[in-house]
């Protein structure tokens, strides 16, 4: 942005700002400094600037002097709806508020995060960021997917993207959410093909999202929840899972259950679990150490899974 | 305004720009004010000592502006986590509170944004590790180390919780060996809180004992590998982005690049993923993962038939 466009934005939102009333279009013209040109080149200004000061969250009321008669419309910045408020901030409330705003690591909330808690407390902008007691990194495969995404999801536009699951294929889809779940961001929305709401992982996606013009084009369902659809990929049958384990090793998997010696060698861990798929992995993980007894699935996932990397 | 007197360096830094933009826009902004554009209605800031910025006079602009909607998700998103976390019942409250005051002040109810509390962050250990950190006092840990399978006991001066992929880390300082180290959260058995401060951390850190992780590397060959993957072996891909190097997709293929690592974590890692897997260009190594094909098979009594 010029620098002569961002001293007349700035303003412009002075002038709106400061105004207890209405200002006309012509008094605008007229006073704020950096409208100049024909009627046409101004009005012009004007309804970009308008459009910029929106795009930047600042609200601009339109109204009349008095509704009864036909006064021009004029423009306006309410103080209620320009600044921020949220009320009395115990010492306890900015320090949840500000290890929440310094809690990010990726390129779309960690700058975010800094201009809020900069509003909030100036001070804290100020403040070591080394002095954190946890942060959340985000890769940026996924964060460069955050903006498209959200911006649909606020104008209700459909968006289309190339998913590489198992098969590689276009995905036109009404977003409805993004939730962070297990380490991971996932997209949950209306998949057009389909009929019905799927879940995507945003590290999938490839290449750019394209947001389709219209907007308004889908309505997200009316108290939609998320974590059923999320949790709809969680196994939910229940099995006792028996494993060998060589005496002394594998120690993360003995003490998810109770042990029983078997002989010299061995001995015999029990517990239940669900995600045979996972168990699998941390079995074969111990290579000869640990063998998969029961059920007979997991058993059978295990040796497949040795196999195929024979095949 | 809510830090007089910061130098224009600081204001640099703090906005992540450079001086000379920090200058142009306090020049800028001194230019600008009510309409009238007199003396007494412009912006009045005090620039002309570049280590005392001060404005004395901010016209209307005197209260910060309301939040984005991008801010408001960062803090909302920020305190879903601190919520999740937090044991008790009246922190718990006091930061959905906190949620509800931001999420009015930005005039929205949903934000279609949310982070799905689950044992990525709900760790046993998660906010005594915090409460150390906080007092910056040690942990007395058990720990089991991945790839050599063995517990040790020791104490650790804890800096940091990072969450990433799916698994909390702990960031240390080990009395033991000297070293920052890295730890898995969820490999770690027992842990309660120490008496040592962090004041006895040692003042300077040399690269390696700041770069120190709990893995030690081992690799005998620096060169980058190439693995192929079946395609619904993606996970890993996507769990491991700090060793890979490229990826392509070669219809149902995955060909990955991956930087050298501890060898036996990457054998062993490779074995748990399902389908076929090939080690290019390194026969030695190729040999090795068979072998620990063949072992595994072994404890199964079916060969490698």
């Amino acid at each position: 942005m010029s620098e002569r466009k961002t001293e007349r934005l700035i303003n412009l939102t002075i002038a709106l700002l400061g105004s207890k009333r209405y200002l006309t279009k012509s008094e605008i013209f007229r006073d704020v400094a950096g409208y100049e040109g024909s009627p046409e080149t101004m009005e012009r200004m004007f309804e970009r600037d308008k459009d910029e000061l929106r795009n930047l969250g600042i609200e601009i009321e339109v109204g009349t002097h008095d509704a009864f008669f036909e006064d021009e419309v004029g423009y306006r910045i309410t103080r209620d709806s320009y600044g921020l408020n949220l009320g009395e901030l115990s010492a306890e409330d900015l320090a949840y508020i500000s290890l929440a705003g310094k809690l990010w690591r990726d390129e779309t909330f960690t700058y975010a995060g800094t201009r809020a808690l900069a509003k909030i407390d100036g001070s804290e902008l100020f403040n070591d960021p080394g002095e954190l007691g946890a942060t959340i990194l985000i890769d940026d495969t996924s964060s460069q997917h955050f903006e498209p995404i959200l911006g649909a999801i606020d104008t209700r536009s459909r968006i289309l993207f190339t998913y590489q699951s198992t098969k590689i294929s276009q995905r036109h889809v009404e977003p409805y959410e993004l939730t962070l779940w297990h380490g991971f961001w996932y997209l949950i929305g209306n998949d057009i093909e389909k009929s019905e709401i799927r879940v995507f992982k945003l590290t999938r996606i490839s290449g750019g999202i394209e947001v389709a013009k219209k907007k308004s084009a889908y309505v997200i369902p009316a108290g939609f929840d998320s974590r059923p659809h999320l949790t709809a990929m969680i196994p939910t049958q229940t099995y006792l899972c028996a494993l060998k384990i060589r005496k002394h090793r594998a120690h993360a998997l003995r003490a998810r259950g109770s042990v029983t010696p078997l002989d010299e060698t061995w001995d015999l861990i029990e517990f239940h679990d669900a995600d045979l798929y996972t168990l699998a992995s941390q079995v074969l993980w111990h290579v000869d150490d640990v063998i998969a007894v029961e059920p007979q699935e997991l058993r059978e996932l295990a040796i497949r899974r040795l196999k195929e990397k024979l095949s | 305004m809510s830090h007089p007197g910061s130098s224009i360096d600081e204001l640099a830094k703090v906005f992540n720009t450079s001086t000379l933009q920090i200058s142009q826009d306090l020049y800028l902004l001194h230019m600008c004010g009510l309409p009238g554009y007199s003396h007494l209605e412009l912006i009045d800031i005090n620039y002309e000592d570049p280590n005392f910025i001060e404005v004395s006079e901010p016209q209307v602009l005197d209260v910060p502006r309301k939040l984005s909607r991008q801010e408001g998700i960062s803090l909302v998103l920020g305190l879903d986590l601190l919520q999740a976390i937090a044991s008790d019942p009246a922190a718990r409250a006091k930061i959905h509170s906190l949620k509800e005051r931001i999420s009015q002040s930005l005039g929205e109810s949903e934000f279609h944004v949310s982070i799905a509390a689950d044992d990525t962050f709900i760790s046993h250990f998660s906010e005594l590790i915090l409460e150390a950190i906080a007092s910056r006092r040690s942990i007395l840990m058990k720990y089991v180390a991945m790839s050599s399978d063995v517990i040790t006991e020791r104490e650790v001066l804890p800096t940091q919780i990072e969450y990433l992929r799916g698994y909390g880390y702990l960031h240390a300082w080990d009395h033991t060996k000297a070293q920052m180290r890295t730890f898995r959260m969820d490999h770690i058995l027992d842990a309660q809180l120490g008496s040592t401060h962090i004041g006895s951390l040692p003042e300077t850190l040399t690269e390696s004992q700041l770069a120190g992780e709990e893995e030690a590397t081992g690799f005998q060959t620096p060169a980058l590998l190439t693995i192929v993957l079946e395609a619904q072996a993606m996970r890993f891909v996507e769990e491991h982005q700090g060793i890979i190097d490229s990826e392509e997709r070669l219809g149902d293929e995955l060909w990955v690049r991956i930087r050298p690592v501890n060898e036996e974590w990457l054998l062993r890692a490779l074995l748990t993923l399902p389908g076929k897997v090939v080690i290019r260009d390194n026969p030695r190594l190729q040999t090795r993962f068979s072998e620990m094909i063949s072992r595994a098979l072994f404890g199964y009594d079916v060969g490698s038939q």
